[in-house]
């Protein structure tokens, strides 16, 4: 009973977003409620209070699945018709450009972090 | 009672994605990914018969419903990889960082240069991070959730395209900074190259991407008012 054992899963993992959204309701913290659950879920999985096993299939399922669920919001651009014609031109070229103008500058910095890592490493063991 | 559009809207939407992903796994070509074909064949349809998106929306909010559980899944990985996050973690924190926060800058100046208006800038500054912590993002900084969604998608999209290249071209070797830079800068679509670049990579990217949404996040808390 795989479907149900995830479907199970999915609803505990979905408690947590709801004990998320009560704490951020009653805490008044700037947070998004997904998030607080986030951290919920975690700390319960280090503090053993939550066994791996009783949220892993539920969780795959969501992440692997995770592209279905945001496309009825992307559809949601046609709404705008300004960005989908000629004129958005300018944005697409920004996302562009900026994807790969933060991928190289985020590589070469932990690039070099890395090999000041491991020099500093050879020099405490040497 | 729920109508038949509404109806059509999800089963179609789940149909459909199911096609494309079976296409996909035949032909594993990125412009086939059901991330970008299934989108446009729906806003071709909506266009074509002429369907107001609100009435599309009904149905599929379901399946949005799912990003809130999906977030908070994010935990999971975390906690699997808390030994690698351990190990490397103050090289994976700090460009994740300072990545993120060159992300939301140099959305800020481009968009001033190329002259995109304000709301369409505010719904591109979380465009790097994963979907679900994006579309809420959006959200505290007054930016529109659809419009945010669909350049999440572009963003993994041309991450996906270029990172080999760019890892190339930078002579990047070392596999904690190829994941890291995959993964700051174009969440999940990304990280699914990082797993094909090697298993390492893959999972220091996926590792990354819930970082980057942390750290998003906060950020944009933090920088709310000056946007």
């Amino acid at each position: 009973m795989k479907v149900l054992r995830i479907a199970a899963q999915v609803l505990l993992i979905h408690a947590f977003f709801l004990m998320g959204e009560g704490f951020v309701h009653l805490s008044g913290l700037p947070i998004p409620g997904n998030l607080a659950g986030l951290g919920f879920l975690f700390a319960g999985l280090c503090l053993g209070w939550i066994k791996i096993s009783w949220v892993e299939e539920g969780a795959r399922w969501l992440l692997a699945e995770l592209l279905l669920f945001f496309i009825p919001s992307a559809v949601g651009i046609v709404q705008y018709p300004q960005v989908m014609s000629i004129h958005g031109l300018p944005v697409w070229l920004t996302i562009a450009v900026g994807t790969v103008f933060v991928m190289a500058c985020t590589g070469l910095l932990a690039d070099r972090l890395n090999r000041l890592n491991q020099q500093n490493r050879e020099v405490t063991e040497s | 009672m729920i109508g038949w559009t509404t109806a059509a809207g999800l089963l179609g939407t789940i149909a459909l994605y199911a096609v494309c992903k079976w296409v996909y796994r035949r032909k594993p070509i990125i412009w086939l990914s059901p991330v970008v074909v299934t989108p446009i064949i729906l806003i071709v349809w909506l266009k074509g018969w002429g369907i107001p998106y609100a009435q599309y929306h009904q149905g599929a909010k379901w399946l949005t419903d799912l990003l809130q559980p999906a977030t908070v899944a994010f935990a999971v990985p975390m906690y699997r990889y808390l030994p690698i996050l351990k190990k490397h973690g103050r090289v994976i924190v700090t460009s994740v960082g300072v990545g993120s926060f060159v992300a939301i800058i140099s959305t800020l100046i481009l968009s001033a240069v190329v002259g995109i208006n304000r709301l369409i800038t505010l719904s591109l500054i979380p465009r790097s991070v994963t979907t679900p912590i994006a579309m809420e993002t959006a959200k505290i900084e007054g930016g529109v959730p659809s419009l945010t969604a669909a350049f999440v998608i572009a963003t993994g999209v041309i991450g996906y395209v270029s990172a080999p290249f760019l890892i190339r071209l930078l002579r990047i070797r070392n596999p904690i900074a190829k994941g890291v830079m995959i993964g700051t800068a174009a969440h999940g679509i990304g990280t699914s190259k990082a797993f094909e670049l090697d298993e390492q990579v893959g999972t220091v990217s996926s590792l990354s991407l819930i970082v980057a949404g942390l750290v998003t996040v906060a950020m944009v808390q933090m920088g709310k008012g000056w946007f």
